[in-house]
């Protein structure tokens, strides 16, 4: 009994060793990659993946499924080198940020505290705007004749809202918004990413949280509403770097610059489209991207 | 700031949540046991059913909760309905196994004596099995409406609300306090329920089982 027990044991532990020196080692050669938690997160990681593992000598490590802010907290400590942000999200939920301004501005300010306050170099914006946006059923949108949110302010009280986590809870979300356009509704649900849109193809919830550039909006035909107040400031995506990293590898740095105004808002919707809909896979939806772009070979 | 202040701060908040968990919590034990218990009665007199019926709640209980609320989305939506539905999946198996171990525990001495003083099938089931087997039944429910404060925290997920809803804001912010205003009354709730439990144990087990005077 005795002897079963030792030996139950020992092979437990040579397991739990093998398992974790299978966890990979981190190196000179290698980047960690980072990715939040939706479609075009996974795509745009699995591109710069793709990208730095084919032009570049490196070993990419790739971690996605992170929120927004987790992703930031990795990028500080070392566990991230490099991922796709948005400038309004560096600029409304990091920086926490309420005024609007410009595009442009926007971008600058990003570039600049981003540097200073945190060592992490923000580069040139992938061209695409992905900004939050509240969507309705177009038989909603018709019934009340909404066409912006301060239409909706008017009719939302009786309304149940759905959306992330995050939205309900970022400066630059929810909360804010309401206050802005003196909104409410009649309840609030969190729901994660696509189940957003079967949600509000039940009618469980009437309004809905969505990205721009989500390839459901395509398929589920729902009517996005104007910010006319425009509280939501512009989220163009950039790549973000270690400073560390882009010092130690300035190969990296000149791959990412590739990306410069490589896709537009149609094209990252039809990417997501691609991932979402038809349920093609990230990488290869990324990849074949990349290749008709002429970014890999 | 420190996360009593934190807490004091946004009791609003966490009231609103926990009356929404223990909500949520309360109407799944509610189900479960009466699901439970009505089952685990069927199979100790229906023997053939006895080996599919706790085949299908071990599979059940493999299986993660996450990965059920998300295949129950689909056909109950999001919210409370699916996150009630899951719940008393999970429940089954410690309810259905305690009542039919309890059930079928019972000295054949004291059901001969039922039987030879001329009760009846129902009423041996009623006034002797069901009361000698109750500490037994109260044990399953007791474990199951533990785990189910737990459950229903992974809820808040699709939708549901509940102290879950706080947990997540927190991790997808890197709020720990917001974090910790969720999983601290939650374990509270818990440690609640589990006391409860045990009273109403203590309470139902006739005294001849007591061993302590």
């Amino acid at each position: 009994m005795k002897k079963t027990i030792i030996t139950v044991l020992t092979i437990m532990l040579l397991a739990a060793m093998l398992l974790s020196g299978c966890a990979g080692g981190s190196g000179d050669k290698t980047i960690v990659v980072g990715a939040k938690d939706y479609t075009e997160q996974d795509i745009l990681g699995n591109m710069l993946s793709v990208m730095l593992e084919e032009n570049t000598d490196l070993t990419v490590e790739y971690k996605h499924e992170m929120a927004s802010n987790v992703l930031f907290a990795a990028l500080q400590s070392g566990d991230v080198d490099v991922c796709i942000d948005y400038t309004g999200t560096i600029y409304g939920n990091y920086l926490s940020y309420s005024d609007i301004k410009t595009a442009d501005e926007v971008y600058d300010i990003s570039v600049k505290e981003m540097s200073e306050k945190y060592q992490l170099d923000v580069l040139k914006s992938l061209g695409y705007n992905n900004t939050y946006c509240l969507a309705v059923r177009p038989e909603t949108a018709e019934q009340y004749n909404l066409k912006t949110y301060s239409d909706l302010a008017k009719v939302s009280s009786d309304m149940v809202f759905g959306g992330g986590f995050e939205i309900l809870n970022r400066n630059d979300g929810i909360p804010n918004l309401k206050k802005t356009y003196n909104m409410t509704f009649k309840e609030e649900l969190a729901v994660e990413s696509v189940l957003r849109y079967e949600a509000i193809q039940k009618n469980e919830t009437q309004v809905t949280e969505a990205f721009s550039t989500d390839g459901m909006l395509l398929q589920y035909n729902l009517v996005v509403l104007e910010d006319d107040l425009n509280f939501f400031p512009p989220y163009h995506a950039v790549p973000v770097i270690r400073q560390d990293t882009a010092k130690q590898h300035p190969d990296v740095v000149k791959e990412l610059d590739k990306l410069a105004n490589a896709i537009t808002d149609e094209q990252m919707r039809e990417l997501n489209y691609q991932v979402d809909v038809e349920k093609k896979n990230p990488r290869e939806v990324a990849t074949a991207f990349l290749k008709s772009a002429g970014l890999i070979k | 700031m420190n996360i009593f202040a934190y807490m004091a701060q946004h009791y609003q908040d966490i009231l609103f949540r926990g009356l929404q968990h223990i909500q949520i919590t309360l109407f799944a034990i509610a189900i479960a046991l009466l699901v439970g218990v009505s089952v685990g009665i069927l199979i100790s007199y229906v023997k053939p059913f006895k080996r599919p019926v706790l085949g299908f709640a071990n599979l059940i209980q493999a299986i993660p909760s996450i990965a059920i609320l998300g295949f129950l989305v689909p056909f109950l939506g999001i919210g409370e309905k699916p996150a009630i539905f899951m719940v008393v999946l999970y429940s089954l198996l410690p309810i259905i196994k305690n009542t039919a171990t309890g059930l079928a525990s019972i000295s054949s001495e004291t059901l001969e004596a039922a039987k030879g003083i001329g009760m009846t099938r129902f009423q041996i089931l009623l006034k002797v099995r069901l009361p000698l087997a109750l500490p037994v039944i109260m044990a399953g429910i007791r474990i199951s409406a533990v785990t189910s404060v737990g459950l229903v925290t992974i809820a808040a997920f699709i939708g549901a609300g509940g102290l879950g809803y706080l947990i997540y804001a927190g991790i997808r912010t890197v709020n720990t306090n917001l974090i910790l205003s969720g999983a601290i009354p939650a374990c509270i709730l818990a440690l609640a329920v589990d006391w409860l439990g045990g009273f109403i144990e203590k309470i139902v087990t006739p005294k001849c089982f007591k061993l302590d005077k």
